[in-house]
């Protein structure tokens, strides 16, 4: 499982990297970036936490 | 070309009197004007003044904000008032492509990782002003706390010094609160940028470590940037860095000081305060007036949009409707405090953190504090937010 940002939607709120700065990243004018670490499958609540926390809808999850 | 009232009508949207500019209950209790306008429906007409559509629920909110094709921030107006008035605060007031381009420029001064060494200096000012609190023995949180901290921090960290504080301060308040006419707006923004256009002009020659002249070292895709734009962009740091977060200030701790539960948990573990400053921000979402102008037809929830059509963004009312309590412990409601797609506030990562060491500071050294049982509250709804007038408190000071 991983975690996707639309770019063209992400606008820098940068909740993501503060929920989870273990997934995400910001990247040189603070827009959010994923990082290269598996999401492991226990962590499903939280997962839900923080596509739901992007305020733009930018955060998605891919399968596999 | 009908009406936004006729095509309402014709189309069964909603129609209620929203009204910014009047409504007496904007000073006693404004929560609930937005409350009561999020039941109306997601979109709704509003025939006050000029007339104008109103979104509010989040994703209409989030819908218009993010379509920048249909909705322009060209002619950048508020929209709810008697008389047009238009601003002149880029890159607020411009669309793509010279939107993309100048705050591209503009972003990097102000990322996470651009402000994070501003910390120690936020502390400071934090500290000496809560020890002029505790001195005095007597406090009112929003002008001896709220309405310092970001306008010491901020004029100092632009450049220009502290020394005028009080009257730079006003400047800035009036241009969130008082400019009814155009030629008020023109008379503010006018000495506004006399202002910063004397402290970039004399950051040309002679650089130093400030705001001012990174601004004048910025570029725009390697290219100089025209002085007017620059001092534009100065304008509204100048005004945006000083009212926004005083206001969000007042506003979070007025939460805190009624509720002390919710007290107790930030100050037996401060590291829940970045939490917490989201989801009261989103629930004392300070209101401003975001609003847009279509710039071709296009359509909303099923409604047919002119162009030409004004809409205002309840962006506070829309917040509210997401969840109706505060938790602050929650992580998975967003806000649109700062607003939302391209022009998504850009002081938004100092904004944090002049409102977390600030609660962080405020709380280890004032862990307990009320409000006086005679206290009633009263705001004041400007061209640009909602603001609670004063927060007079009884402090119970931490041992030192
Ligand atoms: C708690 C404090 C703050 C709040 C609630 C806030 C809110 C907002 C909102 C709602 C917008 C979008 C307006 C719209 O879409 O029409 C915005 C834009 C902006 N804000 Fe803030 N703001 C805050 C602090 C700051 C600070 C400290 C700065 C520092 C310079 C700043 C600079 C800006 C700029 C430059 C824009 C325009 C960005 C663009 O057009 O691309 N804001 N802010
Ligand atoms: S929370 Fe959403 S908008 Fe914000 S930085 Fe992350 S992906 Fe981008």
């Amino acid at each position: 499982m991983n975690f996707v940002i639309d770019t063209s939607l992400c606008s820098g709120h940068g909740r993501c990297y503060t929920l989870a700065p273990e997934w995400f990243d910001a990247d040189d004018i603070g827009y959010g970036q994923v990082k290269d670490a598996p999401v492991p499958d226990g962590e499903r609540a939280r997962t839900a936490d923080i596509v739901a926390a992007c305020p733009e809808g930018a955060i998605s999850v891919k399968e596999g | 070309m009908s009406s936004m009232l006729e095509r309402a009508e014709a189309h069964g949207l909603p129609v209620h009197t929203f009204d910014l500019e009047h409504d007496e209950r904007l000073g006693v209790d404004p929560f609930a004007v937005w409350d009561e306008a999020t039941k109306v429906g997601g979109l709704f007409y509003s025939p006050a003044n000029r007339g104008f559509l109103v979104a509010a629920d989040f994703d209409t909110v989030r819908h218009v904000l993010q379509d920048h094709r249909v909705w322009s921030n060209l002619p950048s107006t508020i929209v709810y008032t008697k008389e047009q008035v238009d601003l002149d605060v880029p890159p607020l007031t411009m669309d793509p492509p010279d939107h993309t381009r100048y705050r591209r420029a503009l972003a990097p001064l102000f990322s996470p990782k651009a402000v994070a060494h501003l910390e120690p200096r936020i502390r400071e000012i934090s500290h000496e002003l809560v020890d002029a609190i505790l001195a005095k023995g007597t406090c009112d949180f929003t002008k001896d706390f709220a309405a310092r901290l970001p306008a010491l921090f901020f004029l100092e960290w632009l450049g220009l010094g502290t020394d005028d504080v009080d009257r730079m301060f006003h400047l800035a308040e009036r241009a969130t609160f008082e400019f009814p006419t155009q030629q008020e707006r023109d008379d503010i923004e006018a000495r506004i940028d006399a202002i910063v256009r004397g402290a970039i002009r004399d950051r040309r020659d002679d650089p130093r470590d400030d705001l001012a002249s990174a601004f004048v070292q910025m570029r725009a895709e390697g290219q100089q940037i025209p002085e007017d734009i620059v001092v534009g962009m100065a304008k509204l740091a100048f005004i945006a860095g000083q009212e926004t977060t005083s206001t969000q200030l007042g506003y979070i701790l007025w939460h805190l000081a009624r509720n002390p539960e919710d007290r107790r948990l930030l100050v037996d573990d401060p590291s829940r305060i970045p939490d917490a400053v989201e989801e009261l921000m989103r629930f004392y979402n300070t209101g401003g007036s975001s609003g847009r102008v279509a710039k071709e037809d296009g359509e909303l929830n099923g409604f047919p949009v002119k162009a030409g059509d004004r809409i205002f963004i309840a962006r506070c009312g829309a917040d509210r409707k997401l969840a109706p309590q505060v938790q602050l412990t929650r992580g998975g409601v967003p806000h649109s405090a700062f607003g939302l797609g391209i022009h998504r506030c850009i002081g938004s990562h100092v904004a944090r953190i002049e409102m977390r060491i600030g609660l962080e500071v405020w709380h280890e050294r004032i862990p307990d504090y009320r409000v006086p049982d005679e206290f009633v509250a009263s705001h004041r709804y400007g061209s640009f937010m909602q603001q609670l007038l004063s927060l007079p408190l009884e402090l119970e000071p931490a041992a030192r």
